[in-house]
């Protein structure tokens, strides 16, 4: 009996051992229906390093040759040999397959995948309730980092929680044939689903947060909304003839494009803004609402340090954010005929000082 | 003879006699096997047996954590085992029986 210490070697030893010796039996079951022939030889593989994982002799002298061995075991198990030769493209699959797994990479892999599995099932809890949160909102972002179920992404944390034992658990299991190609036809839709979520990753749709470190420019550098002094419009407001701020209005050009190209990085004295963007009902961000929630981020005032003075004087907590108010407007006072179109007469009468 | 082609023919039945009771992993059930005194049989054979006798339901497994080598896959017998190793038995006993009187005749003639 081995002892705790050694059984890491042990177990590697006896491993690479069971994998040696399956390699060598794998040809002579090539008589078998591919899929049948990968149900055994996975089987088998578990089956050789419990065998090699026992102290004795060499498994090619406890087991004889692996033909013989492969002979014997096709003879027992009543398995049944393929009807139909594989399909030429099939072959050709399962030799480049073959080729990947026999490679060094591959053997890497084959020998890490036990290791890494564990962490696939924790992964693909999370991308099932994502996945889940994608489609209750028609496809949109579902969120991140928790994805949002039912909007809320509290339900989102518990969908996550009660996913991951179901999805250990699951990984477990061993599984009947159907059962185990079910299991990998939906790990490759989750797996294609976090490639999509990645490629989504870095379009602006989500980028609720908008901080930039790029230092403020003029605003028609970049295509930003600017003022006719040239500085840049970091949000709009929308009063009616009242003076009351109506919130939220939705901006369309001439075009009846939504009118998103402001660019709120910074504030006019330079602070960097933090933008929070109004949502629809399934959680994307809408761009052309207005006015957009703000805040300043405030920066440690740095003074010059001298003799008497205290090493810092921070007036704020570094990193405090200060919401950006409305701005204060008066309201012209509007007559009550409205202008049909820009290209008539104007209808307010201004009077000019004299 | 060769004890491998007699085993052939009553291996799904030695392979029930000794899961029937206690569960055992496929190493073990060859030991138990061989120190019952098959001891020509094929580690092969009784993987191939216990491969086919789970698809056919005879056969339960599971899968036990081991923390001294890898995970050992386990067979016990299901009642549909139960049943089928009960209907073995009885044709078992009846062959045997055949094959005993076969080989002891020409005995007792000259006897």
């Amino acid at each position: 009996m081995t002892s705790t210490m050694d059984f890491g070697t042990t177990s590697q030893t006896a491993t690479l051992a069971a994998e040696r010796y399956l390699k060598e039996v794998a040809p002579h079951l090539a008589a078998l229906a591919p899929e049948e022939r990968a149900d055994l030889l996975e089987d088998l593989a578990q089956h050789l390093r419990e065998i090699a994982a026992e102290p004795g002799p060499p498994l090619n002298e406890r087991l004889g040759s692996p033909e013989a061995y492969a002979a014997e075991l096709l003879a027992s198990a009543g398995v049944e040999a393929a009807r139909h030769p594989e399909p030429p493209f099939l072959s050709r699959v399962s030799a480049v397959v073959d080729g990947a797994r026999s490679s060094w990479i591959g053997q890497e892999a084959v020998r890490m995948w036990p290791f890494l599995r564990p962490a696939w099932w924790v992964v693909r809890a999370y991308l099932a309730v994502s996945l889940l949160s994608a489609l209750e909102r028609n496809g949109s972002y579902p969120g991140f980092p928790l994805p949002r179920l039912a909007g809320s992404p509290a339900l989102g944390l518990l969908g996550v929680v009660v996913a991951i034992p179901l999805s250990v658990r699951l990984g477990q299991r061993h599984l009947f044939r159907s059962g185990r190609l079910a299991v990998i036809g939906a790990n490759v839709v989750l797996a294609l689903f976090a490639i999509s979520l990645l490629g989504r990753a870095g379009t602006p749709e989500i980028r609720y947060v908008d901080y930039s470190d790029q230092a403020p420019s003029r605003s028609a550098d970049r295509g930003c909304l600017g003022t006719a002094a040239g500085e840049r419009i970091t949000n709009l407001y929308a009063y009616d003839a009242q003076g009351r701020l109506l919130d939220p209005v939705l901006l369309y050009d001439q075009n009846g494009q939504p009118i998103d190209n402001l660019c709120p990085e910074f504030d006019d004295q330079g602070r960097r803004l933090a933008t929070e963007y109004s949502q629809d009902v399934n959680g994307a961000p809408v761009i052309n609402a207005f006015p957009r929630r703000q805040s300043a981020i405030v920066q440690p005032e740095r003074r010059p340090m001298g003799p008497g003075q205290p090493l810092t004087t921070l007036s704020v907590q570094p990193g405090a954010t200060v919401p950006v108010k409305p701005p204060a407007v008066v309201v012209p006072r509007l007559t009550s005929t409205t202008v049909p179109t820009p290209t008539t007469a104007t209808t307010t009468t201004a009077v000019l000082p004299a | 003879m060769d004890t491998t082609q007699l085993l052939k023919g009553v291996l799904d039945l030695a392979v029930l006699a000794v899961v029937r009771d206690e569960d055992g992993y496929g190493y073990d059930i060859v030991r138990r096997l061989r120190l019952a005194g098959l001891d020509d049989v094929g580690d092969a054979s009784v993987y191939g047996t216990l491969r086919r006798l789970y698809q056919a339901g005879a056969l339960k497994s599971y899968v036990v954590a081991s923390e001294e080598g890898p995970h050992r896959k386990y067979y016990g017998a299901t009642p549909a085992g139960h049943d089928l190793y009960e209907s073995w038995i009885k044709k078992w006993r009846g062959f045997a029986e055949a094959m005993d009187v076969l080989i002891d005749a020409p005995e007792r003639k000259t006897a």
